[in-house]
């Protein structure tokens, strides 16, 4: 037992506690989080707000339970999706399992001690869904009128760690074809990274599109095929009759389809929504019923397959296959090598890749299907137009502050910087090189999100200019402040890449610099729409804004990073 | 310093937040056609000298000069002259050996038929054969190495420094890789490597430098070296330096002010 204790110890720590150099990097680190933390939790509040709506909805309407069985899977998929990743990497592909094989503890121990390291992990995911959304749960059913017993706090608690664990089980039966799965990604990683795309962005659509026809289809109340862009003539209309309900009414039937079917939640729920003691009884049994055999048959299979697998990662890597070579060599200019080489650094790289291109792909999705929702669910309005050019302007912003061809472009590099720095490049080119590159990606995710914005057809010709214009220029800026802020303080002696961002307040900071604005333009939109004036000087006074905005970024970032780039490249130790 | 590859004038290096320096008023000369190497024992400040010298690594004070161009004022110019294989081996593992040649190609600037001709001879010697077009990322830590010799020989380097060239490397590669430190000089180029092999250095180099916690305690062709102590080996002077370096440190700790100071002193 204390085998396990100190082994699960150390790697908790190794994989979860943050290092600092000193008191001053541990406060600016605490300032940081609480600072982002307040940033995000605007949109986050926004979001509790709906989900109050939405569940009190569905008390008067009878889809309380189905809603709440919904709730926790959505906990369950999003605990899923980070875990596939952390298991198989903590479990399977962490550069410790060599070293920890080689230690006089039986493999077993090495397994529990890094699932409940895993755990530890998902635990936040799960909490950070559960209970608010549980929270607001209570308070809108006790404004219906009803009570709740103390069954529903205590599987409240109960829900915030079995989700988890039963999500990691069933990461840890799967994890044997998803290891093959890694491996072809590893040999192949442009075309694994594709693969996960395609099937994110997927997920995403079959998440948005059933809503967005609902949505079309009880705001139009006609077919879903009918034009709902009705302010692209600068002239709205505003219903000043709608009824919230009668939406919701057409909505949860549809919305809570697949919690309805999902026995294990929805048992859940039920443990926790009965009002008879007996039955509350029953329902939470049988959930925990379900737990427990998951977690018997998932324990023992993962036990019984992990050192086998894990031989199987240690041993591989070898056997790859020669690429045909048939193209002509061609000289290429030291510039042009070295931005292939930036470009390749990125799509060569799993891990990278998918980053980069979920932040390229997912705000056009994003704001394609919330933009159309909000603006079909609130009657398209000039306020609702608004409200989604505000949402529009958050998403891009706020996913393209994320950018990590800028955040961690040096950092990227891990220790190859300082082979980097033996090539005979001005430094200044490098940078500008890798400026080159952050901005072009950019500058595709501006471009593919405006597309997808003036496809809803929300907003004017002219609010859509300005979305182009402002996010363009407010990412340009970002990226040099994000490279800059990199550059400063790079953290390039890393053996997993993504301890680069743990813990990293130089990848904070741009992040939290750039949702202000984008929080800003937000709020700016919505308060101008409430001006009684026409759509087209609504959209023009936003185009000022949300240029001025990003005018003021880009100025004052080019004065705050006049250092000179060659020392701060040159000081990389 | 007409016929000098290599200039170091009083290089100090020390770490940001670390009190003392890893390298201390180190200055030697590498000519044209010598085979230098660079002797010390683990942590004594051979790979920050390199890192130094090849630009990876900023210094603190002193002048670092290849081929009459300052490291300092004049980086693009001296980094055109060095050939760097490193310690770890780093290569981009996302490539083919035959694209990462590509790209150290290019990044020297060297012409296509150059660079197919200088390519065809090294992956015959180290026999790497198909593994060429195979991504670095399968490769192991001695074909790693291989490449990385390459890279460093496809632009025809004045000055070729290695860092522990010959761990990992197979009998046979290592031969080949001591016959092409030989030919490299021979062309009136420079070879600078560190090593902890003695046996290899003695029968290899031109000249030495023997370096411990950061200081520099000897350098001179093998002739003066003998000359030095003339019953004995490379190895036996190695010991006797490093060990009279700790014994005088010793002496100096104990407080007693002068040191009485000997025949192998610079």
């Amino acid at each position: 037992m204390s085998t396990f204790l100190s082994l699960t110890k150390r790697l908790a720590k190794n994989t979860l506690k943050p290092t600092f150099a000193d008191d001053k990097e541990k406060r600016k680190y605490i300032i940081s989080v609480v600072a982002l933390v307040v940033c995000l939790g605007i949109p986050v509040i926004l979001s509790v707000v709906g989900a109050y709506g939405l569940i009190k909805a569905s008390v008067e309407l009878g889809y309380i339970e189905e809603i709440f069985s919904m709730i926790f899977l959505s906990a369950q998929v999003v605990t899923v999706f980070f875990g596939l990743f952390a298991y198989v990497n903590v479990m399977y592909f962490s550069k410790d399992n060599e070293f920890l094989f080689t230690l006089p503890v039986r493999s077993v121990t090495v397994f529990w001690a890094k699932l409940l390291v895993v755990f530890i992990y998902e635990l936040f995911f799960s909490a950070i869904i559960v209970l608010p959304m549980c929270i607001v749960g209570a308070v809108a059913i006790v404004m219906s009128g009803l009570s709740l017993s103390a069954a529903y706090f205590v599987m409240m608690i109960l829900s915030v760690f079995t989700l988890p664990l039963m999500a990691i089980l069933i990461v840890a039966l799967l994890s044997y074809p998803l290891l093959y799965v890694f491996k072809f990604f590893k040999k192949h990683p442009t075309v694994g990274a594709v693969i996960i795309m395609v099937l994110v962005v997927g997920f995403y659509m079959a998440i948005y599109m059933p809503i967005l026809l609902n949505t079309q289809s009880a705001s139009t109340g006609a077919d879903v095929s009918g034009d709902v862009s009705g302010d692209v003539s600068g002239e709205v209309q505003t219903d000043d009759d709608f009824d919230p309900n009668e939406l919701y009414a057409e909505i949860l039937p549809g919305l809570t389809t697949v919690g309805k079917y999902s026995y294990h939640t929805l048992f859940l729920a039920n443990s926790m929504l009965s009002g008879d003691g007996l039955r509350a009884f029953g329902y939470a049994m049988a959930y925990l019923g379900i737990v427990a055999g998951l977690a018997l048959i998932g324990s023992l299979c993962a036990v019984l397959m992990y050192k086998k697998l894990a031989y199987s990662v240690l041993e591989g890597g070898g056997g790859a296959s020669a690429k045909k070579q048939n193209k002509p060599t061609v000289q290429l200019s030291s510039d042009k090598a070295m931005f292939k080489r930036e470009v390749n650094s990125v799509f060569k790289n799993t891990t990278l890749l998918i980053q980069a291109g979920m932040i390229t792909l997912l705000p056009p999705i994003l704001v394609f299907f919330l933009c159309k929702i909000n603006f079909a669910a609130a009657e398209q309005s000039t306020n609702s137009a608004f409200v989604a050019v505000g949402i529009a302007e958050m998403l891009i912003k706020l996913m393209g502050v994320s950018n990590l061809s800028a955040t961690i472009a040096i950092s990227r590099e891990g220790e190859g910087i300082f082979m980097l720095k033996t090539y005979p490049v001005d430094y200044e080119k490098i940078i500008a090189i890798k400026l080159r590159f952050a901005n072009i990606m950019s500058w595709v995710t501006v471009g593919l999100s405006t597309v997808a914005f003036m496809l809803t057809g929300v907003a004017n010709i002219v609010a859509v200019i300005g979305l182009f214009a402002g996010n363009m220029l407010y990412m340009s800026a970002m990226n040099r402040y994000s490279l800059y802020r990199d550059l400063k303080k790079p953290k390039v002696h890393w053996k997993n890449i993504v301890e680069i961002t743990n813990n990293n307040i130089s990848t904070l900071i741009p992040m939290l610099v750039g949702s202000a604005g984008g929080v800003f333009v937000m709020i700016a939109s919505v308060v101008v729409a409430l001006l009684p004036i026409n759509t087209y000087l609504v959209a023009l006074i936003y185009c000022v804004i949300t240029v001025a905005v990003s005018l003021v970024y880009y100025f004052s970032i080019k004065a705050k990073t006049k250092d000179d780039i060659t020392q701060l490249f040159e000081r990389i130790e | 310093m007409s016929n000098s590859i290599l200039t170091i004038n009083n290089l100090s290096k020390k770490y940001r937040g670390n009190e003392s320096y890893s390298v201390k008023d180190l200055s030697f000369e590498v000519k044209e056609g010598e085979l230098y190497a660079f002797l010390g024992p683990n942590g004594a400040g051979k790979s920050t000298t390199i890192k130094c010298i090849t630009g990876a690594l900023p210094y603190t004070e002193g002048d670092i000069y290849v081929c009459g161009h300052n490291m300092h004022d004049n980086p693009v110019e001296a980094k055109k002259n060095i050939g760097y294989v490193p310690d770890n081996h780093f290569l981009y593992e996302g490539m083919t050996a035959n694209e990462y040649i590509d790209f150290m190609a290019d990044i020297y600037g060297v012409g296509v038929n150059d660079r197919n001709e200088r390519r065809k001879k090294y992956v015959e010697l180290f026999s790497l054969g198909d593994a060429v077009n195979k991504p670095l990322s399968s490769f192991s830590h001695g074909m790693k190495q291989k490449v990385c010799v390459i890279g460093a020989l496809i632009h025809n380097p004045k000055l070729w420094i290695l860092d522990e060239p010959l761990t990992g490397l197979d009998p046979m590669s290592a031969y080949n890789l001591k016959e092409l430190m030989k030919e490299h000089c021979k062309e009136g180029n420079s070879v600078f490597f560190s090593s902890h092999i003695i046996e290899v250095v003695e029968k290899l180099c031109d000249k030495v430098a023997i370096i411990d916690k950061g200081k520099l305690l000897v350098s001179g062709s093998m002739e003066e070296i003998r000359a030095k102590d003339d019953d004995h080996s490379l190895e036996d002077f190695f010991i006797s330096v490093t060990q009279k370096e700790k014994e005088t440190e010793k002496v100096a700790s104990l407080g007693i002010d002068e040191v009485k100071t000997d025949e192998f002193s610079e």
